[in-house]
């Protein structure tokens, strides 16, 4: 072996100096951490207005007049709480749809205890969600709800959607796996040999624990070592150190899942792909996805390493719906709710596009169709908006070719009804793309917080990739 | 009863009647024809004068549950408890009922030599005593072959593993999992499925039979779990050992095109990088895929088995336990969907 000299000299007199440095961190960060922080969660006010068993509905006060029609419901995943929608103020999705003047509805689907380990998909659709959503509607006197669903919450709202679609004026879908045969994403290809029958007859509940390591599993490098050097690097920031407590609280504030919702979302979603091709059951119902006729926005986080785009962006193609929207962020799984660049183009993207779809709310139910024919006469046709090439730059090739093969003629190309895409909108669009503010990667997913190594760790290219399915 | 407020057990009035019953003993047995009891007590003179009030009380501490665990073996517990009781009664009893006892005494030791003796005749036979040693090297042969399966098994993988450990490092080559070495995992499986396992097979008889087959499967569940997951972690620790590799060349190579930078920052930066990219490429290969699988599954049969002998152990305590639970539990959310059924029909 050919020797080679390294400047140990160097290194160690630079090690020396960083001592002295972390010493002098090391007293500041005992001053942070006995000071007194603010780490509390979803502190928007609310009031539970309905509950059930331990399921709830939250009902945010209204900041403003309410500028909407139809209330909406968001449906988080059974997995970790709904609290990060509400992680902070000024960090906040939904304060960001308060200020908005939407009337806003929030399932907390509670903790689940051994008593439900027999509640399975039928329960929590037919049962939970339905009986909400006819509270919110007998509530607001409205024929309709908007539903957006986050994650399983939104592959529930999916399904409930295909099952009642008369009760749904818009259908939002955020990080939503619906085909679940790809192998870009971890938990596909290890869901695939899992003896979920063993693990659900033997544990009742799938713990939060053992669900929490296999997600630090996913990436055990960054997850369990590389997180926590950079919260001892940082531990004299206050503002750093209240919003990484308040990560990790919500992090590690998992209910258990119910055991059947696991063992049916394991096998009929993951291992044999069911709600893609309308052929799950949930109950005696069946799960066609072409009974979603109703507008759909679908988002998701190009960089998401637990729901990979090619879990998400099947579904705009597999529902009969002629209003549908794809929008593809530059960011992974959490990021696209609680980073900061992700907040400008997210919410008020979603705020836009169901007002948007408001206005015809009024109209009776019967005439809807007839309605909706006068819209798709009388609506301008409007092309979406190109993706600069400045902003596809810094995308990977892989993407923007997928992007462009969109564009040609995967996606139906019949324009009949204009989406339109407002100039705030696409103005935080650029402006994202144009920002030297890094974009969560997914590897950094559970270490969100305005770290600033993130911004020398991760590449700081951020576009907005968009298709649309316009009628 | 003679209170003794200063011994509130009685184990000083225990003491004493004990002492006078092995004097009462030794007596009668120093006046026993010499062909009844072929041997003499040495320790008996001492006590032969005394004749104390001692001699009566717990001369029954041996006579009365000596014949009754002659009589029945499974007795003697609760005779000898029986007799503590007794020997804390009044030491000064009648002199009639010292002879008795003595007696009593006495009868029980013909009758145990007796048992002797017949015991002695039936082993004159050669083939009883064949049939006898025959029976008593049943379990030592049986011990013996444990311990030879276990030796052979540990000394196979001693040397497996001074085989892995004269390989280390060869193998690791960057980014590839395809070649991984699980012999001693695999071999230390195949060992106990093949030379162990069946130790805890062994039908089981009787009235407990059942609860110990539980058990036997319970430990061998956790055997399987314990592998499984020695496998698991053994293979989680691979990223660690090829990345360090791959550290030390990057490391070579920068050097040799001079441009080694002097803060150990990067050097950590690159070798998370370099971790986290062993660990991706690691999480797809079908051998970790497997290897969790089995872990899961292991897990999974292990905490069934466990808990159907907790079951069984709170089957004797007044409390639910997890199936009964569990069932009505199921019968519950039913009842809630009929309602909700029902609700829903009502026009």
């Amino acid at each position: 072996m050919a020797k080679f000299k390294i400047p140990v000299d160097l290194i160690m007199s630079k090690l020396a100096e960083d001592a002295t440095k972390v010493q002098t961190r090391a007293q500041k960060a005992s001053e942070v951490l006995l000071d007194d922080l603010e780490t509390a969660l979803a502190q928007t006010p609310y009031d539970v207005v309905y509950q059930e068993d331990r399921v709830k509905l939250k009902h945010y006060r209204p900041r403003k007049e309410c500028k909407y029609k139809t209330p909406l419901l968001v449906v988080y995943a059974l997995i970790n709480r709904e609290t990060m929608l509400d992680l902070q103020p000024g960090r906040s999705v939904v304060e960001r749809f308060l200020d908005n003047g939407i009337d806003l509805y929030m399932i907390d689907w509670g903790y689940p205890t051994r008593k439900d380990r027999f509640l399975g998909f039928d329960d929590h659709i037919n049962g939970y969600m339905d009986n909400i959503v006819d509270f919110i509607r007998e509530k607001n006197n409205v024929p309709k709800v908007n539903l957006m669903g986050i994650c399983m919450g939104g592959a529930f709202s999916v399904m409930y959607s295909a099952i009642y679609p008369e009760k749904v004026r818009n259908l939002v879908t955020t990080v939503t796996p619906t085909n679940f045969d790809t192998d870009k994403g971890l938990l596909h290809v290890w869901m695939k040999q899992l003896d979920v029958d063993a693990v659900v007859d033997s544990c009742g509940n799938l713990s939060a624990d053992m669900m929490n390591f296999g997600f630090l599993l996913l990436n055990p490098a960054r997850l369990m070592i590389d997180k926590y050097v950079g919260f001892m690097e940082n531990m004299d920031n206050k503002g750093f150190v209240e919003n990484f407590i308040r990560m990790e609280k919500w992090i590690f504030d998992s209910p258990d899942l119910p055991g059947e919702v696991f063992r049916q979302f394991i096998r009929d979603c993951y291992q044999e792909n069911k709600l893609i091709q309308s052929k799950l059951k949930v109950g005696d119902k069946l799960v066609d996805l072409k009974n979603i006729t109703m507008p759909l926005l679908n988002i998701y986080g190009k960089f998401d390493h637990l729901v990979p785009p090619e879990a998400c962006n099947k579904l705009v193609d597999a529902v009969a719906s002629k209003d549908t929207e794809d929008i593809c962020l530059n960011t992974g799984h959490i990021g696209i709710y609680v980073s900061s660049k992700c907040q400008e183009a997210f919410a008020p993207k979603i705020v836009q596009w169901l007002k948007d779809r408001d206005e015809d709310i009024a109209a009776p139910v019967k005439d809807e169709e007839a309605v909706s024919a006068k819209e798709v006469e009388a609506a301008p046709v409007k092309e979406v908006e190109a993706v600069p090439a400045k902003e596809v730059e810094a995308v990977s090739a892989k993407k923007v070719e997928a992007v462009s093969a969109k564009e040609e003629g995967v996606l139906p190309v019949t324009e009949k009804r204009a989406v339109p895409v407002e100039k705030e909108v696409a103005d935080n669009i650029k402006t994202e793309a144009k920002s030297s503010e890094p974009v969560i990667s997914p590897s950094a997913e559970a270490v969100i917080s305005p770290s600033p190594p993130e911004s020398e760790k991760y590449p700081k290219s951020s576009t907005l990739a968009k298709n649309s399915k316009k009628n | 009863m003679v209170e003794k407020k200063d011994d509130p057990f009685g184990f000083e009035s225990m003491m004493k009647t004990w002492t006078e019953s092995i004097n009462t003993l030794a007596g009668g047995m120093l006046n026993m024809p010499q062909t009844q009891f072929p041997f003499q007590s040495p320790f008996v003179t001492p006590f032969q004068d005394s004749g104390s009030v001692f001699q009566e009380g717990l001369s029954s501490f041996f006579s009365s549950p000596f014949q009754n665990t002659m009589q029945n073996p499974f007795q003697w517990p609760f005779g000898w408890n029986q007799a503590g009781t007794e020997g804390n009664k009044d030491a000064s009893a009648d002199t009639e009922n010292r002879k008795n006892t003595t007696k009593d005494a006495m009868s029980a030791m013909v009758t145990a030599m007796k048992n002797w003796q017949t015991i002695s005749g039936a082993m004159v036979s050669p083939a009883s005593i064949s049939a006898l040693f025959k029976g008593i090297g049943t379990m030592p042969e049986m011990l013996t072959n444990f311990a030879q399966s276990t030796m052979n098994g540990l000394g196979e993988i001693h040397k497996k593993l001074m085989e892995s450990a004269s390989r280390m490092g060869e193998s690791a080559e960057a980014y590839k999992f395809d070649n991984m070495d699980e012999n001693v995992f695999h071999l230390w499986a195949e060992l106990y499925e093949k030379e162990f396992r069946k130790f805890l097979h062994i039908p089981q008889l009787g009235l407990a039979r059942e609860y110990q087959e539980k058990v036997n499967d319970m430990m061998d569940k956790f055997n399987q779990f314990q592998n499984h997951l020695a496998e698991f972690f053994r293979v989680l620790s691979l990223p660690f050992q090829r990345s360090a590799v791959v550290m030390q060349e990057e490391v070579h190579a920068l050097s040799e095109k001079g441009e080694l930078p002097e803060d150990p920052k990067f050097y950590y930066q690159m070798w998370i990088k370099i971790l986290e990219g062993h660990f991706m490429t690691l999480f797809q290969t079908p051998e970790y895929i497997e290897t969790l699988s089995k872990t899961l599954s292991s897990m999974s049969c292990f905490s069934s088995s466990r808990e159907k002998v907790l079951e069984d152990m709170l089957k004797s305590l007044p409390v639910a336990s997890r199936s009964e639970l569990d069932d009505l539990a199921r019968e519950f959310s039913q009842l809630k969907r009929d309602i909700r059924a029902l609700k829903k029909k009502k026009p």
